[in-house]
C-alpha cells in the first residue's frame, strides 16, 4: 500500500474513532456492524491508485492529497438556496442536507400517500427500520475498499425512499446535498438508500451542489433496490465548483420484469468520479443508464459504468454524452457483463462527445465481457467537433458563427436533457445546463 | 443587383472558376447551365461564402457593396440566399426555431423588430401553403428523415420566410420527380419580385419550363462561355453540350490559344 493511502487510511481510522459513538444507532447496531466492515475493507484494501485498472485514466492521487474531515452541523441562511430545489415538482417532498447533517427549516416533510416511506436514514436506523437492517451496505460494495467504504464506514444520516409492494407514486421526492467546505479540508459523505417494492413506482432527483469556496471531497453512495416489476426513475445533478473533488457511487440492483432509468448530468468539478454499477437479477429488465456532462478549465470528468447481465431476456440501453471545452479532459469506461445465462440479452451503449477545445481529450472504452452465444450488444463511441456544414448552413441563414456553435451544442446537450421524462425535472436540469454551457463556451472564446 | 468580374475561385489547390463575369439586374432570372464538373455548383457556394473555396482573383458587387469581404451570415442579412443542392440534416435544432432565429438575424441588422414565436407562427402558417408543407414539418428537426423533395421544399420555405432580394437555386431540381419539381418552381415564381433577382443553377432544361428566364449562360470548364435568352436552354436540351465544347475548341484553335 503507498504513503498516501496508509496516511488516508490511519487518518479516517482516527476519525472514525474519535466519532463512532456520535454516529447515528449508536455502537450495538446492526448498522454498526456494516460500518466496522465497511472500515476493515479500506484497512485492508487501501484507496485505488492509478495502477488499478479502473483508476487508469483518472489519477486518484489529488483526492488524498489532503486529510478531509466533516465539519459537522452548519446552518445555511443564503437564501440561493431556493435556486437550487425544482419549481413545479408537486406537493413532494423535500429532504436537504447542509455538510450530511439535516437541515430542518430548508426542508419539506410532506404527507405522503399509504405505502410511501420518506426518512431521514438516522431516525430509520435509530428506529431499527427494517429495510435499513436488509439492504443498508448490502446493495453497495464495499469489499475493495475505496470511496464507497469510505462513505459506509460513516454512514449516519441522508435519505431513506421506500415503497411498499404496489404502490405506484408520480410526485417526484427530491433530495439535496449541500456541501458548505469549511476553512479545513472538508469531507461530506451523502447516502441515500431506495427502496421500491414489487410491482411499485417511484421517481426520484438527487441534487449534489457545493456552495461556497474551499477544498473538498463530496463523496456520496446510492443505493437503489428494485423489487419483481418495479419501476424507478432516477435523475443526478452534480454541480461543484472548480476547487471540488466529486466521487460517486451508485449501485442499482433490479428484480424481475423492472424497469430503471437513471439520469446523470454533470455541471462541474475540478476532479469528478461516478460509478454505476447495476446488476440485472432477473429476467425481463428493461435498464437505461443516460449520462451528460459538461466541462472546461482543466477539469477531469471520468465516468464508470457497469452493467452485469446476470438473466437471460433483459435490456439495457446506454447513453453518454461529454462536451468539452478548453483543456479538459473525460473518461468514459462502460463495462457490459452479459453472463453465461443470460441468453437473449439485448445491449446498446453509445457514447458521445464534443470537443469545442483544441486541447480537450476524451478517453472512450467500451468494455463487453460476453459469455452467452444468444445476445446483441452494440457499443459504439464518437468524438469529434461541430459539423462544419451545419455550422455553414446556419450562417447562410444570417445566424451569426457564435451563436451557430451555441445552437448546435445546445442540440447535443438536448438529446440527453429531453430523456428526463418528468416535465418540472426537465425543466429545472434544461436551465442549469444553458447556464452551465454559457459558462463553458465563454471560456472557450477566451473572455 | 449583382456584379461578378472575372471571378477566380479553386478548392483544395484545384482552380474551378476561371475568369466568371456577369451581371444580374433586379427582377432578372438568370439559369447557370452546364455539364457535371464546370463549376456550377461552386459559383453558387462560393457567392454564398464557404470557406472551403478560395477566392483567387476577380470581385463581386452585390447591391454595390464588396460580397466577397463580407462573412456568410452578413451576405444572408444583406439579402442573399442560397438553396442548396445537399441540405444538411441537423438532428436536435428544431425547424422552426432554426428559421425564426435565422430571420430575427437579419430583421435585426436591418434595425427592424424581431419577432415573436407566435406572430412568427401566422407568418410561417402563410409560407407553408406557398410550398404545399404542413405544420408537422415544424416540429422535426432541420431536414431530418426529410425526404428529397420536402428537402427541396423546405429550401423554397425558407426562402419564403427570409425574403431575399438575390436567390441562388443549386440544383434544385435534382433528385426531383415531376411533381415535386412543379411545387418548388411555383413556390420561387411566387417569390419573384421587380426587386428580387434570381440565378438558377441546373444541369437539365426541364426546371426552365417552369421557372423561365430572362438570361441562358453556359458554364464550361470554370467560364461562361455563351450566353443567350431561353432558346438556349432548349438548344442544350435537344444537342446536349458537345455542340458548345466544339464551338469553344474551334475558337481556342482561331485564336491560337
Amino acid at each position: 500500500m503507498n504513503p498516501e493511502s496508509t496516511q488516508n487510511i490511519e487518518h479516517y481510522g482516527s476519525l472514525f474513532s474519535a466519532s463512532e459513538a456520535d454516529l447515528s444507532g449508536g455502537a450495538s447496531s446492526t448498522v454498526h456492524a456494516v460500518r466496522q466492515a465497511a472500515l476493515e475493507a479500506l484497512r485492508r484494501e487501501g484507496f485505488p491508485t492509478w495502477h488499478d485498472e479502473a483508476w487508469r485514466h483518472t489519477n486518484p492521487a489529488p483526492l488524498l492529497a489532503e486529510l478531509y474531515r466533516p465539519t459537522g452541523k452548519i446552518s445555511l441562511t443564503e437564501s440561493g438556496l431556493s435556486d437550487w430545489s425544482i419549481e413545479g415538482l408537486g406537493d413532494g417532498p423535500l429532504l436537504v442536507f447542509v455538510n450530511g447533517q439535516f437541515d430542518e427549516a430548508h426542508s419539506r416533510l410532506t404527507d405522503v400517500p399509504d405505502g410511501v416511506q420518506i426518512q431521514r436514514l438516522s431516525e430509520a436506523i435509530a428506529n431499527k427500520n427494517a429495510h435499513v437492517a436488509e439492504h443498508l451496505g448490502k446493495i453497495a460494495q464495499c469489499e475493495d475498499g475505496g470511496f464507497a467504504a469510505l462513505n459506509t464506514a460513516f454512514v449516519d444520516d441522508g435519505a431513506l425512499v421506500s415503497l411498499d409492494p404496489s404502490t405506484l407514486w408520480d410526485v417526484p421526492v427530491e433530495i439535496l446535498y449541500i456541501t458548505r467546505p469549511g476553512p479545513e479540508p472538508t469531507l461530506v459523505t451523502p447516502r441515500t438508500l431506495v427502496i421500491a417494492g414489487d410491482g411499485s413506482q417511484v421517481q426520484f432527483v438527487e441534487s449534489f451542489v457545493t456552495i461556497g469556496e474551499g477544498d473538498h471531497l463530496t463523496t456520496p453512495v446510492t443505493e437503489i433496490w428494485l423489487g419483481v416489476g418495479a419501476q424507478v426513475e432516477h435523475t443526478r445533478l452534480q454541480i461543484d465548483t472548480d476547487q471540488g473533488h466529486h466521487t460517486s457511487s451508485l449501485f442499482v440492483r433490479e428484480g424481475e420484469d423492472a424497469r430503471f432509468t437513471s439520469h446523470s448530468i454533470g455541471l462541474g468539478g475540478k476532479l469528478v468520479r461516478n460509478d454505476v454499477t447495476t446488476f440485472l437479477a432477473g429476467e425481463r429488465i428493461v435498464s437505461t443508464l443516460n449520462g451528460l456532462f459538461l466541462s472546461r478549465g482543466q477539469e477531469h470528468v471520468d465516468n464508470y459504468t457497469s452493467i452485469e447481465h446476470a438473466a437471460p431476456n433483459c435490456e439495457s440501453h446506454e447513453l453518454y454524452k461529454g462536451i468539452l471545452a478548453d483543456k479538459s479532459n473525460g473518461v468514459f469506461c462502460g463495462k457490459i457483463h452479459v453472463h453465461q445465462i443470460a441468453q437473449q440479452t439485448d445491449a446498446y451503449q453509445s457514447n458521445q462527445n464534443l470537443l469545442i477545445g483544441d486541447d480537450a481529450g476524451i478517453m472512450s472504452k467500451p468494455q463487453l465481457e460476453i459469455y452467452a452465444d444468444d445476445v446483441k450488444c452494440s457499443h459504439g463511441s464518437t468524438t469529434g467537433e461541430l459539423d462544419d456544414e451545419a455550422i455553414f448552413y446556419l450562417r447562410a441563414r444570417g445566424i451569426g458563427e457564435a451563436t451557430a456553435r451555441g445552437v448546435l451544442t445546445r442540440a447535443f446537450a438536448d438529446e440527453l436533457v429531453d430523456c428526463i421524462s418528468h416535465e418540472a425535472i426537465r425543466s429545472h436540469v434544461d436551465a442549469l445546463v444553458t447556464l452551465r454551457l454559457e459558462q463553458v463556451l465563454k471560456s472557450e472564446s477566451g473572455s | 443587383m449583382l456584379k461578378i468580374s472575372n471571378l477566380h475561385a479553386s478548392v483544395e489547390g484545384t482552380q474551378i472558376l476561371k475568369g466568371i463575369s456577369l451581371d444580374v439586374a433586379p427582377g432578372e432570372v438568370h439559369a447557370i447551365m452546364g455539364p457535371n464538373g464546370s463549376g456550377k455548383s461552386t459559383l453558387a457556394q462560393v457567392l454564398a461564402g464557404h470557406d472551403a473555396y478560395e477566392v483567387n482573383d476577380g470581385s463581386v458587387s452585390f447591391l454595390d457593396k464588396d460580397l466577397l469581404d463580407m462573412s456568410p451570415e452578413d451576405r444572408a442579412r444583406e439579402g442573399v440566399f442560397l438553396a442548396f443542392q445537399y441540405p444538411v440534416e441537423i438532428p436536435g435544432v428544431n425547424t422552426a426555431y432554426f428559421l425564426r432565429t435565422g430571420l430575427n438575424e437579419i430583421l435585426k441588422s436591418r434595425g427592424e423588430e424581431e419577432m415573436d414565436a407566435i406572430d412568427f407562427l401566422q407568418l410561417i402558417r402563410e409560407k407553408l401553403k406557398l410550398v404545399e408543407m404542413d405544420e408537422s414539418f415544424l416540429r422535426r428537426s432541420v431536414n431530418e428523415g426529410f425526404s428529397g423533395g420536402e428537402k427541396k421544399r423546405h429550401e423554397v420555405l425558407q426562402m419564403a420566410v427570409l425574403e431575399p432580394r438575390l436567390a441562388i437555386l443549386d440544383e434544385t431540381d435534382s433528385g426531383l420527380d415531376i411533381d415535386a419539381l412543379k411545387v418548388v418552381a411555383n413556390g420561387v415564381n411566387e417569390l419573384r419580385a421587380p426587386d428580387r433577382s434570381t440565378v438558377v443553377v441546373t444541369h437539365y432544361q426541364r426546371l426552365l419550363d417552369y421557372i423561365v428566364p430572362d438570361f441562358v449562360h453556359v458554364l464550361l470548364d470554370g467560364r461562361i462561355v455563351r450566353s443567350g435568352g431561353k432558346e438556349l436552354a432548349l438548344k442544350l436540351e435537344e444537342q446536349g453540350y458537345d455542340w458548345i465544347r466544339a464551338e469553344v475548341a474551334g475558337q481556342q484553335q482561331t485564336v491560337g490559344v
